[in-house]
């Protein structure tokens, strides 16, 4: 039997993407605010408290509600995420941890999130992101490896493209 | 140095709540999972026709097996008349045996009070694959009044096996004829 996500689960995944974040921020302090690993362990603190008291409250508050208030908490939580990039790349002028930090960080949060959402989505409608993602995934692969084979090429074009 | 060692135990500090607050919150998410919830599916020990079925007027079985009714079990007088496929109970489940049990409903004369009186007995009997009898005394005893049978023991229906229920009814010598009578009879199932 499989059991289907309920829509509590983006708010459980917000509070996974802040506690992360939170942990990522101490790491790399050198880069962000001090405060900044703390608002966002209480951030997560207040997506438990969210949780608790949708469960406490399951009966009155109905599926559209639930799925919307939780999807908002993921929301804010993948919007810290892509403000903490926009903060490395115009802020600190740090473009190539701004280059790692979106590649490494905010496309995984982002994709993960859409994945589960779409996923969500097909218990009520019939829209399957994951055979999306995977056209999407064998693109950005082809051109990974074309760009790896022959990285002097990607230049060359480039070049080209600047003097016309 | 100190900075160093100042950062570990910030981290430190950080990572125990982070595994706190995931925990708790894990475990919120869990138990609004696993609440109960209620599905149906198939019965797993069924009605399914006998030999006898037609001639007994066995209808309603074939819809969910779950429940039939008998609209044409005939009584004669001074003669025993014996339905000896009247219904079959079949264990669907290939893996398990379930147990099975007769027990009385309601009784109901269809035409006056005196319509016990013109019966001596309508039996079931529960008879096994191999033909060994498992539930033998489930017998109403006609007379001034209907004397219903107590509820039986429970008998187990090995796996994938189909056992039968023989209807067996005798009308006092000298019955009316058109008297009827109304008997509903549960099989409790034991899952």
């Amino acid at each position: 039997m499989t059991l289907s996500l309920l829509p509590e689960f983006f708010a459980f995944l917000g509070v996974d993407v802040f506690v992360a974040m939170s942990l990522l921020s101490c790491l790399l302090d050198d880069h962000f605010p001090k405060t900044l690993p703390y608002i966002f362990q209480a951030a997560a603190i207040g997506g438990y408290v969210h949780i608790l008291i949708s469960k406490e409250f399951l009966a009155l508050f109905g599926d559209y509600m639930r799925f919307w208030y939780c999807v908002l908490y993921l929301a804010v939580a993948l919007a810290n995420v892509i403000a903490m990039n926009i903060y490395l790349a115009l802020i600190k002028k740090q473009w190539v941890a701004a280059k790692v930090f979106s590649g490494a960080v905010v496309f995984p949060a982002v994709f993960v999130s859409a994945f589960f959402i779409s996923n969500y989505a097909t218990q009520f409608a019939e829209f399957n992101f994951f055979q999306l993602a995977m056209i999407v995934s064998a693109l950005v692969l082809g051109l990974s490896v074309a760009v790896l084979v022959s990285p002097k090429f990607l230049k060359k074009q480039w070049k080209k493209e600047v003097r016309r | 140095m100190s900075r160093v060692f100042s950062k570990s135990v910030k981290m430190l500090i950080l990572t125990l709540a982070s595994i706190l607050v995931v925990s708790v919150s894990a475990a919120t998410y869990y138990s609004l999972v696993m609440d109960p919830h209620v599905g149906i599916e198939g019965a797993l020990i069924q009605f399914v026709a006998g030999d006898d079925s037609t001639n007994a007027g066995a209808t309603g079985y074939s819809t969910d097996g779950t429940w039939v009714k008998f609209t044409s079990i005939k009584a004669y007088p001074n003669a025993t008349l014996t339905y000896e496929e009247a219904i079959n109970v079949s264990n669907t489940d290939s893996s398990n045996p379930h147990s099975v049990r007769f027990r009385p409903g309601s009784i109901t004369n269809l035409n006056g009070s005196a319509t016990s009186a013109n019966f001596t007995k309508i039996a079931f009997v529960l008879i096994a694959q191999n033909g060994t009898v498992a539930i033998s005394n489930f017998n109403y005893t006609g007379g001034g009044s209907w004397t219903p049978p107590s509820t039986t023991s429970y008998v187990p229906i090995p796996q994938s096996e189909e056992w039968t229920i023989r209807i067996e009814t005798t009308a006092t010598s000298g019955a009316m004829a058109d008297v009827m009578v109304e008997i509903d009879i549960y099989i409790d199932v034991e899952e």
